[in-house]
């Protein structure tokens, strides 16, 4: 079983997701392709020591490169918005 | 913004500085504003990054860009506020910077000291008058003939004595054997009577007649600059070849190769009017050094440390560029910029106290360089470099620094003259004072080399010093010879 580390890979920090933390305290993550929602739920709660109230995830198609006539694909990655708890907070993105 | 000074001496003051919160709110708030403008984040449209998200990636850079503007604020409010004569940049350790918090720094400054008005008239000043004399002419003239003296060996059969060159293959033995730091080495022509080889040598190889086999023991002592040498019994093996001697060049001869001269009287006018140059030099100097000691007694205060810093590290670089300009560095002259420094420091503040000195009389004068004076000067530096004026003037044009410094020197040199101008001056001729003088020299001549290059008291670094003295010691040997040789 992958380890709750190893589920999520990052955060996605755009003007998107900064504006979401602020208005619906919603925080996006990179996360492991395979993983569920509940996997992540868990993986949040325990890595950062929070109340998760609901997990979105979506597929997020890599884009197609091409350099010359080679065409290739960047790797598809799931992309997971964390609705916290009303009150809770991560304070590693509390800074940014 | 609240600012305290404390006087830690008339010379160095600390500045206590509260810079109120808003102030440090507005200041941030306009960098951020302006960075947000240009800053770059992957994830953000130009000019749509969040100020949180620009506080996190930058606030290192931001807080560094706004220190120091701060500091510049409080300093030249300190400056207005107080009337602080401020010399050299001030000193901070700038804490971190807390944008919820008004901003607490120290800053040390050092300001020029306060001089009485100086009494400059009147002052007692011994002026020395040099003549050129014939035999220091003559002098001149014989080391010009040496410089282009040839060596031509000795066809008739006769003894080596002093200032003779021979022609020598030699071998060092180290007991029987033969010693490797010592090869065989042939044809060497070696002047009897200087310090490239042992003295044993030169002293075995008088009298001899070539061709001639000899054989020298030098010993060596312990504290040999060769350290494969040092300690050691070398046996040479010398086989004496020919003898050489200098044959000097005649007048016609001379003048040809010096080019520019008819006749050996235009030689020694222009040696004199060299010779005369260099004594006004020097008089001048005199002078100066005289007004300066005087000077020094009558007026005491504190020398700001930054100036005598600047002293000091214009005399290091001096020194430095000496030593490059003959190949080598500090350490092959067993110095480092730190025993300089150490050695220096006394004469750095008196230069520090002179140039302030000297300022201060300009301040109380109103002296001022006019346009003319200043052509003048350019002209008189154009002949002695060999330029044409507007190449010196576009110079000092382009670089305006270079021309205020250039002004000043100018100006102090104006405060000198008008010092001497209004001084009591008491001519002496040069006679008397050119006997001790001679001694003089040759003493000093005498500790320089020995100490090589532990301080002399002139200002001038001590390879220069070395190297003057060095050249008049030699004029002065070559005169005595030049007078053995008619008393003949």
């Amino acid at each position: 079983m992958t380890k709750n580390y190893d589920i999520i890979r990052g955060p996605v920090i755009t003007e998107k997701t900064t504006l979401q933390k602020e208005i619906n305290n919603m925080i996006t993550f990179e996360v492991d392709i395979k993983a569920n929602r509940v996997e992540i739920k868990n993986a949040v709660e325990k890595n950062f020591n929070t109340k998760v109230l609901q997990v979105r995830t979506s597929v997020v198609k890599g884009k197609t490169t091409q350099r010359g006539k080679i065409s290739g694909k960047k790797k598809n990655w799931k992309k997971a918005v964390v609705k916290l708890m009303p009150g809770q907070k991560i304070d590693f993105f509390e800074g940014v | 913004m609240q600012i305290t000074v404390v006087d830690e001496s008339t010379v160095k003051k600390v500045l206590n500085c509260e810079i109120p919160k808003e102030v440090v709110t507005k200041e941030l708030n306009d960098a951020y504003r302006e960075l947000k403008k240009n800053a770059d984040i992957k994830g953000f449209r130009k000019g749509k990054i969040p100020r949180k998200v620009l506080e996190n990636k930058f606030s290192k850079e931001v807080h560094g860009d706004v220190i120091p503007k701060l500091i510049q604020q409080a300093f030249s409010k300190a400056v207005d506020e107080y009337d602080l004569k401020i010399i050299a940049s001030p000193k901070v350790d700038p804490p971190e910077l807390d944008p919820e918090s008004a901003y607490r720094f120290d800053m040390t400054v050092e300001v020029k000291p306060e001089i009485e008005d100086i009494e400059y008239k009147g002052m007692e000043l011994n002026k020395t008058l040099y003549e050129v004399s014939e035999s220091e002419i003559e002098a001149q003239i014989h080391m010009i003939r040496k410089t282009m003296a040839s060596k031509q060996a000795v066809t008739e059969e006769r003894a080596v004595k002093e200032e003779d060159f021979v022609l020598i293959d030699y071998q060092g033995f180290l007991g029987d054997e033969p010693f490797a730091a010592t090869p065989q080495i042939e044809n060497f022509v070696m002047a009897i009577g200087t310090d490239t080889m042992p003295e044993e040598f030169s002293n075995k190889m008088l009298g001899v007649i070539p061709e001639q086999d000899l054989e020298i023991e030098v010993v060596y002592s312990d504290q040999d600059p060769d350290k494969e040498l040092a300690g050691k019994t070398i046996k040479y093996k010398v086989k004496v070849k020919e003898i050489h001697e200098e044959v000097m060049p005649d007048d016609d001869h001379l003048i040809k190769e010096l080019g520019k001269y008819e006749d050996l009287d235009m030689v020694k006018d222009d040696i004199r009017a060299n010779l005369s140059k260099g004594y006004e030099q020097r008089v001048q100097h005199e002078l100066s050094e005289q007004i300066f000691l005087q000077l020094l007694e009558k007026y005491e205060f504190e020398v700001p440390e930054s100036l005598v810093e600047a002293e000091l590290n214009s005399i290091i670089a001096e020194a430095e560029q000496a030593y490059t300009q003959n190949n080598m560095t500090f350490e092959d002259a067993g110095l480092s910029k730190e025993s300089l420094r150490k050695d220096y420091k006394d004469v750095a503040e008196k230069q520090a106290r002179r140039h302030l000195l000297l300022d201060k009389l300009i301040n109380q004068e109103n002296l001022e360089m006019t346009d003319k004076e200043l052509d003048a000067s350019f002209e008189e530096m154009a002949k002695g470099m060999n330029a044409s004026v507007d190449a010196i003037k576009n110079y000092f044009n382009t670089d305006k620094n270079q021309l205020e410094n250039y002004k000043h020197t100018q100006l102090e040199k104006k405060a000198v003259d008008l010092i001497v101008e209004k001084g009591k001056i008491t001519e002496k001729s040069s006679e008397t004072e050119n006997k001790t003088d001679e001694k003089k020299e040759v003493k000093k001549k005498k500790a320089v080399k020995k100490t090589a290059a532990k301080k002399t008291t002139e200002k001038k670094p001590a390879v220069k010093k070395k190297t003057a003295v060095k050249k008049t010691a030699a004029k002065k040997i070559a005169a005595k010879k030049i007078k053995k040789e008619t008393d003949k």
